[in-house]
């Protein structure tokens, strides 16, 4: 449980968000007001589900921080729900997902630029994304950087054991979803 | 390598190279193509597409990647499929509407009927106005006595053109109505036979009902009468001079070269006409059956549609 | 058609649909296969620790789309196999939580407290065996009440509820949803708002897409697939990855006691349990039956029931088989009661119905609610078909779990081998790509990684994630409903107060969330 000064926090910031969202972005960013006239008939437009839901945050979150202040004693639950350690965990974790993302996405264009067939025009990966072994170098790559990257984070050591479940659990992922379906497209290819 | 295969693989190479001409005249996709449809899975629009798409393998061994892009009665597809390569490997199924009147309705429309190549109608729906048999209503005549005799008259719409309509038809025969909007394929239906609603408009779903007796086709939205209920009366007898039938259609972006337009239309009646495919019979059962529309004239009933749009949106607007 | 022709067209459909293979000439039907193959990856991935039910159903269901495409046809194979998967894991989760003292599942938590005892005391298999039957006969019992309840509920639904009654029916399942899930009634009800406004971006009946910023990503909203399975599976998987790299050491299972006491469990003894299960099944098909409430409280109620009528020699707590049963029995009891207000209303009120419905939608030709219950005799009606289909597969993965679960139960202890850290990347990256193959953009993945960071987060600041979902789900439904009321009043402000039903219905989802929110936080949790 997050203690108590998180809880008040996360209300304030939450009723902070929920007006803002419901007084200003959501009439600017929707084409008809919670209720209009049209053609002698009322509707419901566009903005009051959004407008109402930001409102329910921001009313749900004052009554949060009401009921935080109100209630004494139960003030030490435990240690702060965001720490040096999360911050930490997230950048790593995510620094190591935005890298192995680009490695799948361009891998496959990039080898067949360097290593492609010498045709004329040269063949776009666009042509060839449903050709082996073209289509499988993105995600081979990218996905075995990202599981065994993953697995050495969370072990804090690197094993050469852990690389080959790695690969392995890349190849069962291709045997699971390319070879038995023609219309399926391993990431990245769909965007090609 | 014996004197005999060689002189075969000579063979084979010499009849590749005279082939090489036309295949350039007969583009075939050299890759998968994709396919955005742009409403939701186990819908009309869909299985005609993945129907299309299972086809044209059988036959022809293409690779096509079906996908659904909904939303908003297939703007968001258009919106997906205007900015894909126009090099054949990403088509559209969509409806005509999503072209012919969406953009109109805009207050910066994010495309035109310029942006796009429309490859060929597949097949049009069965557009009616129905309500539940019980209610004792055999045409539109009756509601419309009694809306005038004072009742209140609900009507469930599926899109925002035929809340148009609603709208327009009302204000023509001199009544009113209270417009619900439903949404698409069988929504309507449903709305109508739960009794939530007192008449709605409907696309081809209701006609196992109507078929059944639980509901009746008071009158036919198409610009002929349907195929289900030939005497329900036409809306241009209660003075509306347009009609609201749907076509369903195949689309790419603008700039496919005339090669790749030719081969897609040809691919495509061939699947359509063959009276026993899987596509054939899926239109002749749910829809108005195979309609092949390609070319000038399909480009000549897009800017007819839309004109005709245009004047529906004018008048609804009063 | 009459009710019992639908009841057999539904039996039909799965025993006489189209066969996968033959075996010496008889054809085996591919919903049978696949209820079978579903049944059984659920009792395994239940058995693995940082599995669950939830998580096997979230990656299955893009692998099944593909194989079986978008017809008709797909929808029994596909909702057969994910009602395997949900009942399997159910009798799984008792396997890590009796021989490791690690709960497979977050509802077999109190099964390690007599279950794990008795395997120390070397009756491992007596427990496991007491698990299995309670278990199944408690899933056998609310299935039952689940074939009889839910076409009823359903046809007075649609007989007397309009558009405004309908709208309220779902403002107060979502108001109890939100109160009941967390310790907070309050953070609940965030979560469940926060769900409807996500839910709203680029939605809408506008040609301009609401809450866009005029950009091209966010006008078509967020995927439903990617929204929940971000939330609900990568959100878990994330905040798991951040409690082993706190403690980055193997936290491998104990390790097994020697088994040597009386592990059989006879008729007798089968007997002397009955009062215990059919008490905890009477209660956790209660508690199923509404929406949000978890297995996890049906299964404290069930112990906590089960210790006042225990007076046996071993008290509860110490390894006594009439503990695993009472707990057991509650949270088994809990999966076919929570279909009733799926299938009646349309409402999903637990993970396992949200993929339910996450399944049928995709599919499409099957729409969970009252409309499917409609006994037209005129012309078939498909989906009442698929209905009673429905019934039927989950009746067969039951009487596969009589015959062979209590076996397959016993040879999955290795599953709590796997380590997590190995399992949990794996999970992550074959997650990844089942949504990308379903949208096929780069964009999705982005979209599943920020919902997995929202997840993380809503589970750091205890933030239920449930409303969440089941808000985001609704919210289509919902505002749907409300403008559809409110058009057929003719605009009237009052529209949602006019009938008296609805009237009782939202004061009830008010009085609901008053009721917990006197409770203090700490006994919720």
């Amino acid at each position: 449980m997050p203690d108590r000064k998180t809880e008040l926090i996360l209300g304030a910031v939450l009723l902070l968000l929920g007006l803002l969202a419901g007084a200003v972005w959501v009439p600017l960013d929707s084409e008809t007001p919670p209720i209009y006239e049209f053609r002698r008939q009322t509707y419901i437009g566009d903005a009051l589900l959004p407008m109402l839901a930001a409102l329910g945050i921001a009313l749900c979150a004052a009554v949060h921080v009401a009921i935080t202040l109100l209630d004494r004693g139960t003030s030490d639950r435990g240690g702060p729900a965001f720490d040096r350690h999360a911050a930490l965990f997230l950048l790593s974790v995510f620094a190591l997902m935005a890298l192995s993302g680009l490695v799948m996405f361009w891998s496959g264009p990039l080898a067949l630029a360097l290593f492609g067939p010498e045709t004329d025009p040269p063949a776009t990966y666009r042509l060839m994304r449903g050709t082996a072994p073209w289509k499988y170098l993105g995600f081979s790559f990218g996905g075995t950087l990202l599981v065994f990257g993953l697995i050495s984070l969370l072990e804090g050591r690197m094993r050469a054991g852990r690389l080959l479940i790695a690969v392995l659990a890349v190849a069962a992922l291709i045997a699971v979803f390319d070879l038995p379906f023609d219309t399926l497209l391993l990431p990245p290819n769909g965007d090609f | 390598m014996t004197f005999a295969r060689l002189g075969t693989a000579l063979a084979g190479a010499a009849l590749m190279l005279g082939a090489l001409p036309a295949a350039a005249q007969d583009w075939e996709p050299q890759g998968p193509v994709k396919m955005m449809i742009a409403f939701s899975a186990g819908g009309g629009a869909d299985t005609l597409g993945r129907l299309l798409a299972e086809e044209l393998n059988t036959r022809h061994g293409w690779e096509i990647i079906p996908e659904n892009v909904t939303g908003k009665g297939g703007v968001t597809m258009a919106v997906a499929l205007k900015d894909e390569p126009a090099d054949g490997l990403s088509i559209g199924i969509s409806v005509t509407e999503a072209t012919a009147y969406a953009p109109q309705t805009m207050r910066s429309p994010a495309y035109t009927l310029s942006d796009f190549t429309f490859l060929s109608t597949i097949t049009g729906t069965q557009m009616g106005i129905i309500a539940k048999s019980d209610r004792g209503w055999s045409t539109l005549s009756d509601v419309i006595a009694a809306a005038k005799s004072g009742e209140t008259i609900t009507v469930g719409a599926m899109s925002q053109k035929l809340a148009d309509a609603t709208y327009v038809l009302a204000k023509r025969n001199g009544i009113q109505f209270t417009t619900v909007m439903t949404g698409g394929g069988k929504a309507s239906l449903n709305a109508v036979i739960a009794d939530d609603v007192d008449i709605g408009w409907s696309a081809g779903a209701q006609t196992a009902s109507v078929r059944a007796g639980d509901v009746v086709n008071l009158a036919s939205a198409e610009a002929m009468p349907l195929n289900v209920s030939p005497d329900a009366p036409l809306l241009s007898v209660y003075d509306m001079p347009y009609t609201f039938g749907v076509k369903f259609l195949v689309m790419a972006p603008d700039g496919l070269p005339a090669e790749v337009r030719e081969t897609w239309q040809a691919r495509i009646a061939e699947v359509l006409n063959d009276p026993d495919g899987k596509l054939n019979a899926f239109t002749r059962k749910v829809f108005s059956g195979p309609e092949v529309i390609q070319g000038a004239e399909l480009d000549a009933y897009m800017q007819k549609s839309f004109d005709a749009n245009a004047e529906l949106l004018t008048e609804s607007a009063e | 058609m009459g009710v019992f022709e639908y009841v057999w067209a539904g039996v039909l459909a799965v025993f006489a649909g189209p066969a996968a293979f033959e075996i010496l000439g008889i054809g085996v039907p591919i919903t049978v296969l696949m209820t079978a193959a579903g049944f059984l990856l659920g009792i395994i991935g239940g058995a693995t620790p940082g599995l669950a039910g939830p998580f096997l159903m979230a990656v299955s269901l893009p692998i099944l789309l593909s194989v079986f495409g978008f017809t008709p046809d797909a929808l029994l194979p596909v909702l057969g196999f994910l009602v395997g998967v949900m009942k399997g894991a159910t009798v799984g989760g008792a396997v890590p939580a009796i021989l490791f003292n690690t709960p497979g599942t977050p509802d077999a938590m109190l099964t390690t407290l007599d279950g794990h005892p008795m395997a120390r005391n070397g009756q491992a298999g007596k427990a496991l065996r007491t698990a299995h039957f309670a278990s199944v006969t408690g899933d056998t019992f609310s299935d039952l009440v689940l074939f009889t309840c839910a076409p009823f509920l359903a046809i007075v639904v649609e007989a007397y509820l309009g558009f405004g009654e309908k709208a309220a029916l779902i403002l107060l399942s979502l108001a109890f949803v939100a109160a009941v899930v967390g310790a907070s009634p309050m953070k609940g009800l965030i979560a469940a708002f926060l769900g409807l406004f996500i839910a709203s971006v680029g939605t809408g009946e506008d040609v301009y897409s609401r809450l866009s910023l005029g950009t091209d990503t966010l006008s078509t909203g967020f995927p439903l697939i990617t929204a929940v399975l971000g939330v609900l599976i990568l959100g878990e998987v994330l905040y798991s990855f951040e409690q082993m790299w706190r403690n980055r050491r193997d936290d491998r299972p104990a390790g097994e006691a020697p088994q040597s006491g009386d592990n059989r469990l006879t008729w007798g003894e089968r007997r002397r349990l009955m009062p215990f299960i059919s008490v905890s099944a009477l209660i956790g098909t209660g508690i199923g039956a509404l929406p949000g409430i978890g297995s996890t409280l049906a299964a404290t109620l069930g112990y906590a029931t089960g210790q006042k009528m225990h007076k046996g020699p071993v008290p509860f707590g110490k390894g006594t088989p009439e503990g695993v049963a009472a707990t057991e029995a509650a949270n088994s009891s809990v999966s076919g009661a929570n279909l009733i207000p799926v299938l009646s209303l349309g409402i999903p009120g637990n993970v396992g119905a949200v993929f339910l419905i996450l399944a049928a939608e995709s599919i499409g030709g099957f729409n969970p609610g009252p409309s499917v219950f409609r006994f037209s005799t005129a012309e078939v009606n498909p989906e009442l078909v698929i209905a009673f289909g429905l019934f039927t597969t989950m009746m067969l993965a039951n009487v596969l779990n009589w015959i062979v679960g209590g076996h397959i139960m016993r040879a999955t202890g290795v599953m709590a081998r796997i380590p997590k850290p190995v399992l949990m990347p794996i999970v992550l990256l074959l997650t990844l790509t089942a949504i990308y193959v379903q949208e096929t953009d780069f964009t999705a993945l982005y979209f599943a990684m920020g919902f997995a960071l929202l997840g993380w987060g809503m589970r750091k600041l205890a933030v239920p994630v449930l409303p969440f979902v089941i808000a985001f789900i609704l919210a289509g439904n919902l505002e749907q409903t409300v403008r559809q009321a409110f058009a057929a009043s003719g605009g009237d402000p009052l529209f949602l107060f006019k009938s008296p039903l609805s009237v009782v219905f939202l004061l009830l989802g008010l009085l609901v969330i008053l009721f917990f929110l006197r409770k203090p936080a700490s006994e919720g949790s």
